[in-house]
């Protein structure tokens, strides 16, 4: 198994990150553009991340995260745009000038060195002294539970110690931001799930502004304090998570971040701060709304927030659909109903506690939800 | 696989492949026998077995100069193609496709012209330069012929090496060269050394170029086996090309243990 995984780190890199309170953004990037070869990489990103805050940026393969991590790491030079550290500009720097700590998807650990000259190699190349360099690389060690192991190879460590290497090498010269791209994709789910724990508890502990980069919207919400999602190289929103999930912008982060039902139809204004959407297969709900004119749009309804109802609910909190239900599938902690009402196949998850709802397939039921958990998507 | 348990198809297969070894191998072989004979003629059986042209061949001058001078060019050219074949190939891996297209043409040329047009091309440049005869002009000529062997062995080595490790490097500090020295060239080593080796011996075999730039001064041993072969047609030549062939041997398990890749 591996090293005690309690994070008995001492003063090891504890004064990196920015200054707490210090005017602008850790990382601010501004309209960055990378092309190759005809194909919009990333295309036009604009985000900033707050001194100490760690943000994941979110996406299927192919978004361009990786694209913006290489290019916050220097490893490929933008198009356009600016890169922004502690407000100086080091978009156009190489890589061993920028000062941000890499931790690379497959650890990258030079396999030919300790785990220590591993470690220790940042701080070389700084010209730190030995016996310092010695020190703080034991530092590092404990900080990542893996006291003892500066004298293996890489190659003789499990994966998930080998994460844990790479992580002590990106923080021990206590650099200004650190990037992780998707450090670890490559582990068990469980090892993956306290990995994560232990990334976030350093990362708060030591205060580092941090870019994390992944595909799965858990490990993003479990970990960030903002997610940036992205899509064919642009960046659809940015936000905390609960932000995200509650009130997304676009079909895509809807669809990306958690499961959705979304409904097409027009709405027509109804003042002051409400609107009727005229549903396509003529069924009429109401939603939050300060558009003034009517406009085509999506609605979005999170299956939790559906209940199957016996009665009719108050029509002035509620939004109500007929329907019947398709299937019911037993997940163990919910019931997931598929409903079909208003042409669409609804998903419904039921909390699997006394008093909710079990119906069975062939039924006729009323699906309702708050008009505030009603969300438009433009 | 073919096996034992294919019958006649089996058998067949093994005797058109020991047929094909014996085609490739015997000339060689040969030499062995040759090598032994006591007199003066190259005669097959040997009339009687003795060791009497090794020592001649340690015990001649002339013969001893050439092989000291062969050594000499050999390890200069090799060395020479070494570090320019090691940096020509890991710049040619960070280049563009296009840069590296056309760079490695250039570069692999000296093995995809004919050997006997460099040698005429180097002879018309040393003429006018004095170079012809001196050990110098052969290392350097030797030194272009030798470097692509250098740059396809190395090439291999880099194409290994996944590129986060260098960005890695640089990620934390190290610049261009540090990034070369401290990890680029110790995770490459084994492709330099091989291609270090062959370098070697593509040198010390090379009869072409060594007879236009030989002169008088300076010949190598290959170049005095074929003046050999037209004024002194001895054992001698047996006895030496046993060694040499033994020495080859050597030498290109050596260079395709390096070449192996090795698993990380």
């Amino acid at each position: 198994m591996e090293a005690p995984d309690r994070l008995s780190g001492r003063r090891a890199c504890s004064d990196s990150g920015s200054a707490a309170g210090a005017a602008g953004p850790a990382l601010e990037v501004r309209n960055l553009v990378k092309r190759f070869e005809g194909i919009t990489a990333v295309d036009d990103v604009w985000f900033a991340v707050p001194a100490g805050a760690f943000m994941s940026l979110l996406g299927p393969s192919g978004s361009g995260k990786t694209t913006v991590l290489r290019l916050l790491g220097g490893f490929e030079l933008p198009d356009r745009g600016s890169i922004m550290v502690d407000g100086s500009e080091i978009s156009r720097l190489p890589p061993y000038r920028r000062d941000i700590g890499v931790v690379f998807q497959r650890y990258a650990l030079f396999p030919h060195i300790t785990v220590a000259e591993n470690i220790g190699f940042a701080l070389k190349q700084r010209r730190v002294p030995k016996p310092a360099r010695r020190q703080r690389v034991e530092e590092a060690l404990d900080m990542v539970g893996l006291p003892g192991y500066g004298e293996r190879h890489p190659g003789q460590l499990s994966g998930g110690q080998q994460q844990r290497v790479a992580l002590a090498r990106a923080l021990v010269f206590k650099p200004r931001i650190l990037v992780m791209d998707e450090p670890l994709a490559a582990l068990d789910k469980r090892l993956r799930e306290r990995m994560q724990q232990e990334i976030r508890q350093l990362q708060k502990r030591l205060r580092i502004t941090t870019v994390y980069v992944t595909h799965d919207q858990t490990e993003a919400f479990v970990m960030s304090d903002l997610v940036a999602v992205m899509n064919h190289g642009k960046l659809e929103q940015i936000g905390p998570p609960r932000t995200l999930y509650e009130k997304p912008q676009t079909e895509f982060v809807a669809a990306f971040v958690g499961d959705s039902n979304l409904f097409r139809g027009s709405i027509v204004p109804s003042p002051p701060a409400e609107g009727e959407m005229l549903l396509n297969d003529g069924s009429i709900v109401h939603c939050p709304w300060q558009g003034s004119a009517p406009e085509s749009a999506t609605l979005l309804v999170r299956p939790e927030k559906l209940r199957i109802d016996r009665a009719e609910p108050d029509s002035r909190r509620f939004n109500t659909l007929r329907g019947r239900v398709l299937d019911a599938i037993f997940l163990g902690d919910s019931i997931e109903y598929i409903v079909s009402a208003a042409g669409h196949e609804v998903i419904v998850r039921e909390p699997n506690r006394a008093g909710a709802a079990h119906v069975r397939p062939g039924a006729d039921v009323l699906l309702s939800w708050a008009i505030e958990d009603t969300v438009v998507l433009r | 696989m073919w096996s034992a348990e294919h019958g006649w198809i089996g058998v067949a297969f093994r005797v058109i492949a020991a047929a094909g070894f014996v085609y490739l191998m015997l000339p060689i072989l040969m030499m062995f026998p040759l090598s032994l004979e006591q007199g003066s003629l190259l005669r097959f059986p040997p009339s009687s077995i003795s060791l009497r042209w090794y020592s001649e061949y340690f015990s001649g001058r002339e013969w001893m100069a050439s092989t000291l001078l062969s050594f000499k060019v050999a390890v200069g050219a090799a060395g020479i193609a070494t570090l320019v074949g090691t940096l020509a190939a890991v710049g040619l891996a960070r280049a563009s496709e296009a840069v590296r297209n056309v760079c490695s043409l250039i570069l692999l040329s000296p093995i995809l012209l004919p050997t006997v047009v460099v040698a005429i091309a180097i002879y018309g440049v040393y003429a006018s330069l004095r170079l012809v005869g001196s050990p110098f002009g052969l290392i350097l000529a030797h030194a272009v012929l030798t470097t692509p062997f250098v740059i396809l062995n190395v090439s291999a080595a880099v194409a290994a090496l996944p590129r986060a490790l260098e960005e890695a490097a640089m990620s934390l500090g190290a610049g261009p060269a540090a990034t070369l020295a401290q990890v680029t060239i110790p995770l490459i080593w084994r492709g330099i050394a091989a291609g270090a080796v062959f370098a070697f011996l593509v040198s010390f075999d090379e009869v072409v170029i060594a007879m236009f730039l030989s002169g008088t001064q300076a010949v190598t041993l290959p170049k005095r086996m074929l003046d050999g072969i037209f004024y002194e047609m001895t054992p001698i030549l047996a006895a030496i090309s046993v060694m040499l062939v033994l020495m080859n041997v050597a030498l290109a398990v050596l260079g395709l243990v390096l070449a192996r890749p090795r698993r990380p």
